[in-house]
């Protein structure tokens, strides 16, 4: 999956952003955290204890009042990856990859582009609850460790609960950050609350949307037993002309719905099939963000 | 009830296949999704309707097996008991008469082909127990397949039925059929006729009749009246009545073209209203003779009776010899003789110096010869000794003539006798009579007038090298010369002599029974005659009292009636001769006119019945549920068929 043609592009993707995003993206974004940096911050009332060398004497030799200058500390971002792993990721036909595969694809490269910005990345796997975790790692040295992390992973779990995961999520996460969430959102209970509280927990939520051809318009007719990958639920239905129309009307209504949420709450929303490229995938994040 | 081919039960078989096909479908392709979130919302379902989605399966394939079922047992064609007990006695009556030629322009088909396809498809229909016939009512009623329960035999049948040019004969058919199945209770008469019959108001159905009418209405000119007689004034003239009627909703124009043989004899252009009528008589004059054909220049919808014909005798000159003493002038008798027409009259005081010819007529008055010489001959005697003739060797008398009597006044006088025909000699004096006893050694004699005392005066005797008449009278001094009656007495004689009586024999008419008079020879003793059709068939047709019984004739055209004898000699066994074939090889007989002149038949229009005659039969067929079993079956190859479309797709 992640052979010497897809490193090399992940490298071009890596360059491309540097441009794109011109001093925007990840490290270079400042953090509001006062601390220990060179640029100037904000004044705040000098109290016992304090760092003499940080006192501010032409304020004092002014005015008598005794002020600490602080300053704004520079730190790395922590970008999380929350990587759907559910059954219903391990999907496919013959025209197109498979979803998980996709999606796998998509972590490693934004992965990659943000250990190349010397951000800090962790990839969380998950279905009904956290199935695996990358720990936060820095640098691209850590690329191949992250590339056999999501090699190794496998599609499993009888129910798909964003809500769930990330509410285990945010309590073991050190610090908020950038948090991607790559899944097809075919979540039971609905795909939002989980969404919701990583916004609640002032993470900056990234939704990345797979599906394949055949889920947008399938090519069912006739007789059939529809059964949930995942949950194993098996349904007896007659699938006519009428019906399939009506199916790509919901589906279509699902996706719009999920453009409009994310609008609500200004959230970067990607939707992709499986038979587009990864890198086309993330160009077209980039453009977006760039406009943006 | 019992089944009439129980052996196509094996059709329920079927069955097995549609249960196989059944199971196939119920066993659902079971297909992975990545969820159902989209399909619960689809099929939100409520458990009644779930209930019925797994009833309407079950359903599904008992209908089918129901229709099998149906459609097994339609095949077996089941009777119930009363219908095996009951059959039907189906008599088809198809007409094949003229009219039935007609074809219609849109589809090309005769009435006929028509006819015989209906009636093929009700044949097709026999059930066990029915039994069918087939007769033809065209110009003659015919059985052409006695009742039988083999309907496949009535189909051959009917597919060999041919068109006749005789008018239709359906009422009597209809009788006839009702002789044939006597059972009213069980009896149906279905007749295939266009409608086109004399009496087109007893178009009816009865209990036991139903009516299908075939054919399109379609105008058509006619020739209904195509006759010629001898002129009552020339000998050798004729004339013809010809009457052409337009049997259309529509004015018509024609030329109507007279042929006599191989000349022309008149066009006649012709100008007619809807449902007109031209009728002429046209005179002509011709001594030989032949056939006078009738051609309406058009074309319509029957072409049968756009021809018509007549047959002209040929008036051949008959020479005649009187025989007479040297001393006797036979004045009255010269005098008659001339004046018969086309007589070629010579006169002879030497019996002896006469050759003999069978083709003259030899008149002695008064002269006898030794012998009675070969050919007709008339003999008018007194007194003296006849001719002799030979009897084991000794001659002997051919006649002896008796004693004068007082008063030879006329008492009696054949009535039937061609010889006498318009003459009435009774109670005339015939001066001069004497009783003629005729030797039966030269022929069978026939007294035609016999006087008071019992003189027979005046003998015809048929003989075989020729006939012979003789009148023992004084003819100079008698009143009958002086008669009117004598001159009529000699042109019969004339034409008695050579059997040729100057008269045209009507033309025939198809499909009916006439009598033609027959007096060809003296050798009547097989009473047959030969006729012989325009495409050279023979038939006998009998003869009695020199009429001759023919038809019901079912063509038209040129027919011969000749004499059998005269055939052997001139028949080839290779060839098939036409009838002026035959008579140009002087076979004996004459020409025989036959045409459709019918306007009942020529009429094209095809009478319209109320509903109630228009009824289909309610016979025949297959059950009604036989076809619901079709059509079910039809509905589930068509459910099957969208089924497996919806599938595939």
């Amino acid at each position: 999956m992640f052979d010497s043609d897809f490193l090399k592009r992940l490298e071009y993707l890596s360059l491309l952003s540097k441009r794109v995003f011109k001093g925007q993206l990840l490290a270079q974004r400042r953090t509001m955290q006062t601390g220990g940096g060179i640029e100037f911050a904000d004044h705040r009332e000098y109290v016992v204890g304090d760092d003499l060398r940080y006192l501010d004497w032409n304020v004092y030799a002014r005015h008598g009042d005794l002020l600490l200058k602080r300053f704004q500390e520079e730190e790395d971002l922590h970008v999380y990856v929350l990587l759907d792993a559910s059954a219903s990721m391990n999907r496919g036909d013959e025209s197109s990859p498979n979803k998980f595969t996709l999606a796998r694809q998509i972590a490693a490269a934004l992965s990659y582009i943000a250990l190349a910005d010397l951000d800090r990345v962790s990839i969380i796997a998950y279905d009904d609850r956290v199935r695996a975790t990358m720990p936060l790692m820095r640098g691209k040295n850590n690329v191949l460790s992250l590339l056999r992390f999501l090699e190794a992973l496998e599609c499993g779990g009888e129910k798909t609960d964003l809500r769930a995961v990330v509410g285990e999520f945010v309590q073991r996460a050190p610090r908020t950050g950038l948090a991607l969430v790559v899944s097809d959102l075919y979540d039971q209970e609905g795909f939002r609350e989980g969404v919701d509280r990583l916004r609640y927990a002032r993470f900056e939520p990234h939704v990345i949307q797979i599906h394949t051809q055949e889920e947008a318009a399938p090519k069912l007719l006739g007789d059939v037993e529809l059964v949930d990958c995942e949950t194993g639920v098996a349904k007896k239905v007659t699938v006519t002309e009428r019906k399939l129309r009506q199916y790509k009307t919901l589906f279509d209504q699902f996706i719009r719905d999920i453009e409009a949420y994310c609008q609500t709450h200004g959230l970067s929303h990607t939707r992709t099939t499986t038979d587009v490229p990864f890198d086309a995938v993330l160009l077209r994040m980039m453009r977006t963000a760039a406009v943006g | 009830m019992s089944l009439a081919s129980p052996e196509r039960l094996m059709w329920l078989v079927v069955a097995l296949p549609i249960i196989g096909f059944y199971i196939l479908k119920t066993r659902l392709r079971r297909r992975q999704v990545a969820t159902l979130l989209f399909w619960d919302q689809l099929f939100e379902e409520k458990r009644q309707r779930s209930l019925w989605q797994n009833l309407r399966h079950w359903l599904s394939l008992l209908l089918q097996l129901i229709f099998v079922g149906l459609l097994g047992f339609a095949i077996a064609d089941p009777l119930w008991q009363t219908q095996s007990e009951s059959g039907q006695e189906l008599i088809l009556v198809i007409d094949n008469s003229a009219s039935m030629r007609a074809v219609d322009p849109a589809t090309n088909t005769s009435r006929l082909e028509d006819a015989v396809s209906k009636a093929v498809d009700i044949a097709k229909g026999l059930r066990q127990g029915d039994q069918i016939s087939l007769m033809t009512a065209g110009s003659s009623v015919r059985v052409v397949v006695g009742m039988t329960d083999f309907a496949p035999a009535v189909q051959e049948a009917l597919r060999d039925i041919k068109a006749t040019d005789g008018p239709t004969k359906v009422y009597e058919a209809i009788e006839a059929a009702r002789r044939l199945a006597s059972d009213s209770g069980r009896r149906r008469i279905i007749v295939f006729t266009d409608g086109c019959v004399t009496d087109r108001k007893a178009l009816v159905n009865a209990e036991d009749v139903r009516w299908v009418l075939v054919g399109k209405p379609q105008d058509n000119l006619a020739i209904t009246i195509f006759q010629v007689r001898r002129s009552t004034t020339d000998p050798i003239g004729y004339a013809l009545l010809v009457e052409v009627q337009n049997l259309g909703d529509e004015a018509a124009n024609a030329r109507l073209k007279l042929t006599l043989g191989d000349s022309l004899v008149d066009v006649i252009p012709i100008k007619l209203a809807a449902n007109g009528t031209y009728r002429k008589t046209i005179d002509g004059t011709s001594r030989e003779g032949g056939v006078l054909t009738g051609t309406l220049d058009v074309e319509d919808g029957l072409r049968t009776d756009n021809v018509a014909q007549a047959i002209v005798p040929a008036r051949p000159l008959v020479p005649v010899t009187l025989v007479s003493e040297t001393d006797s002038d036979s004045f009255y008798l010269r005098s008659v003789l001339s004046s018969i027409p086309l007589v070629q009259l010579s006169e002879t005081t030497d019996a002896l110096s006469l050759t003999e010819d069978p083709n003259r007529l030899t008149v002695y008055s008064g002269v006898s010869p030794e012998q009675i010489p070969a050919g007709p001959s008339l003999f008018v005697v007194g007194s003296g000794v006849g001719p002799k003739v030979d009897s084991d060797d000794v001659k002997v008398d051919a006649w002896r003539i008796g004693e004068a009597t007082e008063s030879p006044i006329v008492a009696k006088q054949n009535k039937e006798s061609p010889l006498l025909r318009h003459v009435r000699l009774q109670n005339v004096v015939l001066a001069g009579g004497r009783d003629v006893d005729v030797n039966a050694l030269i022929g069978e004699p026939t007294t035609l007038l016999e006087t008071a005392e019992g003189s027979r005066v005046l003998v015809s005797v048929e003989r075989q090298e020729g006939r012979l008449l003789i009148l023992a009278a004084d003819l100079d001094s008698s009143d009958l010369p002086l008669r009117i009656a004598f001159p009529v007495m000699m042109t019969n004689a004339m034409n008695w002599f050579f059997r040729e009586t100057g008269d045209m024999n009507p033309a025939l008419s198809t499909g009916k029974l006439v009598s033609v008079p027959w007096d060809v020879s003296a050798d009547n003793e097989t009473g047959v005659a030969t006729l012989i059709a325009p495409n050279g068939e023979e038939r006998l047709v009998t003869v009695n009292n020199e009429q001759a019984t023919v038809g019901p004739l079912d063509q038209v055209g040129v027919f011969a009636l000749l004499q059998p004898a005269s055939m052997e000699e001139l028949a080839d066994d290779d060839v098939t001769l036409t009838p002026q074939e035959w008579l140009a090889k002087n076979a004996t007989g004459d020409l025989l006119a036959v045409n459709l002149c019918d306007a009942s038949e020529s009429d094209l229009r095809v009478p319209e019945l109320s509903s109630q005659e228009t009824t289909a039969p309610p016979i025949s067929g297959a059950s009604a549920w036989f076809y619901l079993a079709m059509l079910g079956l039809g509905l589930v190859i068509g459910e099957w068929v969208l089924f497996n479309r919806r599938v595939i797709a």
